[in-house]
């Protein structure tokens, strides 16, 4: 199959809604296809899209809509999603295809792909467009490095995003919901931190210690304050500790939460996802404890301890009390 | 039955160094079994011995990653199947998931394992792409899988939604990540019959190829003089830390 000269963005539709990951996706394709200088197709792939098209509204002229229905079956739905986005597909004739980066969307985007034949980039972390034309990258070796990634101008390149990596695009005039409202609105009512009114405040501290999901409990949250509070630092933490109700969303840092500059910046029992390195990587000096030896964190890491945090940081605790 | 096990030959992410005049990762140890592949085998062999099957372990590589198939068969499988590719760097998952196809097509398989993800360069895609040029379903994040008369019942949890199936043959199964505990290992026996057993090599029957480049992977950040402590007395290391962050002068 030769290029066609289009950006197809695979919007998944679930309901007559349109996903927030189809957002991202969204904007994505617009930056690429204005890179490329062609046309934006917008594919709404699922079920109910009169619905989600009604609730387009105003779409920029210039972008056109398609829709390709999803008829479920029962025990593998994702089927009919290889079905349906392969027809589209090869309807459209694009040059770049967007496809979903959800789990649901792993069952069915690289079934796609080899039933078209096309080389696929998933879990892409950034996309742009140089005088060469598109290239991606993404994290291989476990998130220690990235790698780009270029595909032949003679082939159509479907690629896949990494959620919660792209700033999300409103879809006419359906607004684009915010990651950060999603997991604050997720997380648990009670987290185990002390309310942030009598902490440190994130953005603009020195020195941060966060806390993911290592933690695991109130003792653990318990644990990562007193550090905190002897280093006069703020308290951060991972997605994954606010969706377990450890840590409020305020302290999040992240894609979907906040993006720290500190001076220090110290990560105990959290794996150092792209999600969450993307909020701290610029830190000036980084520490990471981890059980973990392989735990992608220590990568970025400038001094590393690999240890139980339970053990570890009551006693770091105890040596930063002593004077030097 | 007749089971196979994709077996992909990784570098040990674990022993990656970045070099920090050039950001460029250092692979130190010697080349692995990909984690979620080592898994697959056990699990092909559980359901072997349930069935009185027999299991094919099937790898694409360089020579060297026969090592992987020989380690198989040493854990309990029958015979293998390398597909010899010395250049790897060329290949995709598409083209690998071609490769797989060929040598296996007429093989008759009524279930075949894979892993999720590769540790290396991990695309999620193989397993699947493979499922889909053989026209057979695939069940991604099994759990658990039992055998009926002329079913298999499977266990899958998927982000938290667990789900039970039973299944016709022929289907390729992806396995939910697992800690280690509940693997099988090579034993000396093990390796003693390995060496009477089959490792057929055969050429890819389809160029690997790709449309795809991609540079050497490159560390987002690299820190000029990176301290690591591992195995240290605790009280030591943090010793160092405390140390260190004073150095530094980033104790409040
Ligand atoms: C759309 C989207 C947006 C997201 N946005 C964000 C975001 O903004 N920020 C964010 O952080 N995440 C975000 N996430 C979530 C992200 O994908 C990961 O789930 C999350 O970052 C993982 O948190 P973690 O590192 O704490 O947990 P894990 O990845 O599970 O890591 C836990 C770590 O703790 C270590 N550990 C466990 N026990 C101990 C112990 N006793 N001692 C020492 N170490 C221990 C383990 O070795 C492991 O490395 C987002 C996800 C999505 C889908
Ligand atoms: N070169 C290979 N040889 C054998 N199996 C492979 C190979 N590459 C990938 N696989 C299988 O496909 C799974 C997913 O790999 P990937 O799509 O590369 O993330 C792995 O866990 C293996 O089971």
């Amino acid at each position: 199959m030769a290029p066609g000269n289009r950006v197809l963005v695979l919007a998944e539709v679930m309901g007559g809604v349109i996903i927030p990951h189809s957002h991202e996706m969204f904007a994505a394709g617009k930056a690429i296809a204005e890179g490329l200088q062609v046309p934006l197709v917008l594919g709404l792939v699922g079920t109910d899209q009169d619905e989600a098209l009604a609730n387009i509204g105003n779409l920029d002229g210039s972008i056109e809509t398609m829709t390709a229905v999803v008829d479920e079956g029962e025990t593998f739905p994702y089927e009919a999603w290889v079905d349906a986005t392969s027809e589209l597909v090869r309807s459209v004739d694009p040059r770049v295809v967007l496809a979903s980066g959800t789990s649901f969307a792993s069952d069915y985007a690289p079934r796609m792909a080899a039933r078209l034949g096309l080389p696929m980039a998933s879990w892409v972390t950034s996309v742009s467009v140089d005088h060469q034309g598109l290239v991606v990258t993404r994290d291989v070796l476990g998130g220690r490095a990235e790698t780009a990634i270029r595909c032949d101008t003679g082939t159509p390149f479907v690629i896949s995003l990494e959620p919660g990596m792209i700033d999300p695009s409103p879809i006419g005039d359906v607004a684009a919901i915010s990651l950060s409202d999603v997991f604050a609105e997720l997380a648990p009512a009670s987290p185990g931190f002390q309310s942030t009114a009598s902490r440190k405040r994130l953005t603009g501290a020195d020195r941060i210690v966060s806390g993911g999901r290592g933690m695991r409990s109130e003792e653990g949250v318990a644990l990562i304050e007193e550090l905190a509070d002897v280093l006069d630092a703020a308290v951060g933490s991972s997605g994954a500790a606010v969706l377990m109700g450890l840590s409020p969303h305020e302290t999040q840092v992240g894609s979907s939460g906040e993006v720290v500059r500190p001076k220090l910046y110290l990560a105990v029992g959290l794996s150092g996802t792209p999600q969450h390195t993307f909020g701290m990587r610029e830190s000036q000096f980084i520490v990471a404890i981890n059980k973990d030896p392989s735990a992608p964190i220590f990568q970025l890491a400038d001094f590393g301890i690999v240890g139980d945090l339970f053990e570890v940081v009551p006693a770091l605790t105890e040596a930063l009390k002593k004077p030097a | 039955m007749k089971i196979a096990v994709l077996v992909k030959q990784v570098v040990d992410v674990g022993s990656v160094r970045i070099e920090s005049a050039t950001g460029e990762p250092k692979i130190g140890g010697s080349p692995v079994m990909n984690t979620s592949d080592a898994h697959a085998v056990s699990e092909a062999i559980d359901l072997k011995e349930t069935t009185a099957g027999e299991v094919v372990a099937i790898s694409v590589g360089p020579r060297i990653a026969r090592e992987e198939l020989v380690e198989a068969l040493a854990t309990g499988a029958d015979s293998a199947i390398h597909v010899v590719c010395e250049e790897m760097d060329r290949a995709d998952s598409l083209s690998t998931a071609r490769a797989i196809a060929e040598a296996v097509r007429e093989e008759g398989f009524d279930v075949l394992f894979t892993g999720q993800k590769a540790d290396d360069f991990g695309t999620g895609q193989v397993g699947l792409q493979l499922a889909e040029m053989l026209g057979i379903r695939h069940l991604s994040n099994v759990t658990t899988i039992t055998t009926h008369a002329d079913f298999i019942h499977v266990a899958r949890d998927a982000d938290g939604f667990p789900e039970e199936l039973d299944v016709q043959t022929p289907v390729l199964l992806i396995l939910a990540p697992r800690d280690d505990a509940s693997k099988r290992h090579s034993s000396l026996r093990g390796m003693m019959q390995a060496k009477k057993k089959q490792v057929r090599e055969v050429e890819p029957a389809v160029p690997i190829d790709s449309a795809l480049t991609w540079t050497g992977p490159m560390a987002q950040r690299v820190s000029a003089d990176r301290v690591l402590l591992e195995g240290e007395p605790v009280d030591e290391a943090v010793a160092k830390l405390a140390a260190w962050l004073r150095e530094h002068r980033l104790v409040g």
